[in-house]
């Protein structure tokens, strides 16, 4: 685990349990602001941020659980980390891919992304993690940031070493 | 030897995590050595078709595009895989 997150910077200030949000423009707001506030990502990471959703939208549809990764060009960011929110209520994005589908996303994991080839492990790690619904499922289950934290470590050091399905 | 174009939004990102797993699916395959694949923006796609044997994308097919298109989008969720990897070995094997 200490490999696969020894540069991605987590914390519980990055991380909203029970977001409420009307639209996924609010989500990519509220969630920009978290990371703009710790000093993650520049202030032009947050327009960036929902314009490119717009173009290339990144709602996942992981079985019965919606996910999305919303993320931008690297010059908008300081600090290498994500931010993690779960739902209130599902919130409708656009399915990656193909804009004509609509996801209902529960948990959104938005990506502060500067090196992305040293983040190979990370990227990888993360997309085992939408393939397990038990993990997801667990997520949604917190009912603080802490938790969350705690959770999403806790995949990593279980994942090590296992293979991707 | 195969050129595969693997392109992504910003050519970073779900284009890194799915060359990770159709690596190894590859190799794991038989494919080991095989091919090579090369990362870039889906805007640079259409213009670098044309040298590539296929291109696998987490964005919709471009248009115009000089080479077969394969989904990668099955690669980040684990959910309906299959028809891309058939399509992936098909054209690995032409």
């Amino acid at each position: 685990m200490e490999e696969i997150l020894k540069d991605v910077y987590l914390d519980p200030d990055l991380i909203e349990v029970k977001l409420k949000a009307k639209n996924w423009d609010e989500v990519l707001q509220k969630m920009g602001e978290l990371f703009f506030k710790k000093k993650i990502v520049k202030a032009s990471f947050i327009p960036a941020v929902i314009s490119r959703e717009k173009i290339f939208s990144t709602g996942l549809q992981c079985n019965d659980i919606g996910v999305a990764i919303p993320h931008t060009d690297s010059e908008h960011v300081n600090t290498q980390s994500i931010a993690i929110a779960v739902l209130e209520e599902p919130v409708i994005f656009k399915q990656m891919g193909d804009s004509e589908i609509n996801v209902r996303v529960n948990i959104v994991f938005m990506l502060a992304i500067k090196e992305p080839h040293k983040q190979l492990d990370f990227l990888q790690a993360l997309m085992t993690v939408f393939q397990d619904q038990g993990k997801l499922k667990s997520l949604l289950d917190c009912n603080k940031a802490e938790d969350v934290v705690k959770r999403f470590i806790s995949f990593f050091k279980i994942d090590q070493g296992k293979e991707a399905d | 030897m195969k050129s595969i174009l693997l392109a992504c939004g910003s050519g970073i990102v779900t284009s890194t995590a799915v060359n990770g797993k159709v690596s190894k699916i590859l190799d794991e395959n038989g494919f080991k050595g095989q091919y090579k694949i090369t990362q870039c923006k889906i805007t640079e796609a259409t213009s670098k078709s044309s040298n590539y044997d296929f291109l696998i994308a987490t964005t919709m097919a471009p248009k115009d595009l000089k080479c077969p298109f394969v989904p990668g989008v099955c690669f980040l969720t684990g959910v309906n895989t299959q028809p891309s990897i058939d399509k992936i070995f098909e054209l690995m094997k032409e």
